[in-house]
């Protein structure tokens, strides 16, 4: 079981206290707006307080001042991300009076609750949607990046229609990715605590455990932990009642 | 082969066309670039925006990305480092440059994304010559410190470049890269010191600054400290080449 230890004394900064928007100003440009609650966590004063914006090759920081005195910048353009991109954001309280900047409370991967285009995006997503050039694959799931994307091929006429309204896109395609999923946190990362942390593999772990008849997955076994995620997959589709939705779907379409 | 042109970009039969090419090559096809890709309209089009590319001789991927860097200003730039069509119409511009004629003839391409561009992780970085204008214009690395990723001849990518390009959090951090570029490379002779790139578990080496840094970055605050003060709190198996540290 991979365990994360934490020596120093780090707090975590919840993400329920954070809300993060993508908004556009008067010249269409990307900013963000966000709602930071910090004033319980018994942090110094004097601590910084930093945002960060990232997406692959892109990095923006943001000073907000201390815990004491949040100055908001005026300046939140997201200036160096491409149209399309929806970065992760990183918040980080700093202890600046020694003589290296120390973290004392931070979070990874926020997402943002909503973009400009009023889409709900949601901080609790597990699986974020992009739409690129695949080739002739219609879908692709990829999980090396921050957090897992369902890749849709953009050049399938109407994917984005079909991938949120077409009653079978659901039953073909998510249960596959759930056991991508699944297979890459238990079986390759060996990560089998659902509690762990609120990092992506947990959160799946969780969703996964807490399905009817599921249970935390083995902590090791390779035969256990490939039953336990079938059995996952089957609790997903029992769950969501896809064989029903599939057929549904079928038949109205005769 | 034509010296100049108005650049343009594949559709996708043009990158389809250059993919198949790229496999003939690895299996044994001594066949000239196609080259005619470039101009045919039904393998390319114009870019957005207006610019000129012309053949140099490259000595590095650096001249590469300083180059492409002042010949890419007038296109537009929106997404440019995503951009497959114009990164593989480039690459088959360039190619005796990425992928050079041994002396009977024979081109070794090597994978696919060395050429066509396969954006994001873990490829994106990869690609010869979309690479070096990721390191040179999209990160803003400094000539000096590009010279640490980017020293090699075009067809070469060095260790350097494929451990840290393709890590956001090291490429993005100037003072990261500028503490791996006072560590380990030698302006006395432009390329990086003997045994920086040495295999995984050796002390102080590449590997081992990575897996440090990564480990260090969850306490510190990285981005807001200096090369000198990142190199300050290396642990002792790095003190080899601190001692050597340039400046």
């Amino acid at each position: 079981m991979i365990r994360k230890f934490n020596y120093t004394g780090r707090k975590k900064i919840k993400r329920t206290n954070i809300r993060i928007d993508l908004l556009r100003n008067g010249d269409s440009r990307r900013f963000f707006n966000i709602s930071l609650q910090l004033a319980d966590m018994q942090l110094p004063e004097n601590a910084c307080v930093y945002v960060e914006a990232y997406h692959r090759t892109a990095y923006q920081r943001f000073d907000f001042g201390t815990i004491g005195e949040c100055i908001v910048p005026m300046d939140r353009r997201l200036s160096y991300f491409s149209e399309a991109a929806i970065p992760l954001f990183r918040v980080k309280v700093v202890d600046r009076t020694g003589t290296h900047g120390r973290i004392l409370a931070t979070v990874d991967k926020v997402r943002p609750e909503s973009t400009d285009g009023g889409l709900p995006v949601g901080s609790q997503t597990l699986l974020f949607v992009e739409y690129d050039d695949l080739g002739n694959a219609i879908w692709q799931l990829d999980l090396e990046g921050d957090w897992p994307v369902l890749k849709l091929n953009r050049n399938v006429d109407e994917i984005s229609l079909i991938a949120s309204s077409d009653n079978r896109f659901l039953p073909l395609v998510y249960p596959e990715v759930f056991r991508q999923i699944l297979t890459r946190v238990v079986v390759v990362d060996q990560h089998t605590d659902p509690d762990c942390d609120d990092d992506w593999p947990s959160l799946w772990l969780k969703l996964a455990s807490t399905l009817p008849g599921m249970a935390p997955p083995p902590q090791s076994g390779n035969t256990f932990q490939q039953a336990w995620i079938d059995k996952a997959v089957e609790a997903f589709g029992v769950n969501h009642k896809l064989l029903e939705m599939f057929n549904q779907s079928i038949r109205e379409t005769k | 082969m034509i010296s100049e042109l108005e650049l343009r970009k594949f559709n996708d039969k043009g990158i389809e066309t250059f993919r198949t090419y790229l496999d003939d090559l690895r299996g044994g096809s001594t066949a000239a670039p196609p080259y005619d890709l470039l101009t045919g309209p039904g393998t390319s089009c114009p870019v957005e925006g207006k610019g000129r590319i012309a053949l140099r001789k490259f000595e590095t991927r650096l001249d590469v990305a300083r180059y492409l860097d002042e010949a890419l200003v007038g296109i537009k730039k929106d997404n440019i480092e995503n951009d497959v069509n114009l990164w593989s119409w480039l690459s088959l511009f360039y190619f005796d440059a990425v992928c050079p004629p041994d002396p009977v003839g024979h081109r070794r391409p090597g994978r696919d994304y060395r050429h066509i561009l396969e954006p994001g992780y873990p490829n994106g970085h990869r690609h010869l010559i979309g690479g070096a204008y990721l390191v040179k214009t999209v990160y803003g690395l400094s000539d000096e410190i590009s010279h640490l990723l980017l020293h090699t001849p075009p067809h070469i990518e060095n260790k350097f470049n494929h451990e840290l390009a393709g890590r956001q959090n090291f490429i993005t951090n100037k003072g990261i890269m500028e503490a791996a570029f006072r560590l380990y490379f030698d302006p006395s002779v432009n390329k990086p010191k003997r045994g920086a790139q040495l295999k995984k578990k050796a002390p102080g080496t590449l590997y081992r600054f990575i897996g440090v840094i990564q480990q260090l970055d969850l306490n510190y605050d990285l981005y807001s400290m200096s090369s000198s003060e990142i190199i300050g709190i290396l642990p002792a198996e790095f003190d080899k080449w601190k001692v050597s540290a340039s400046r």
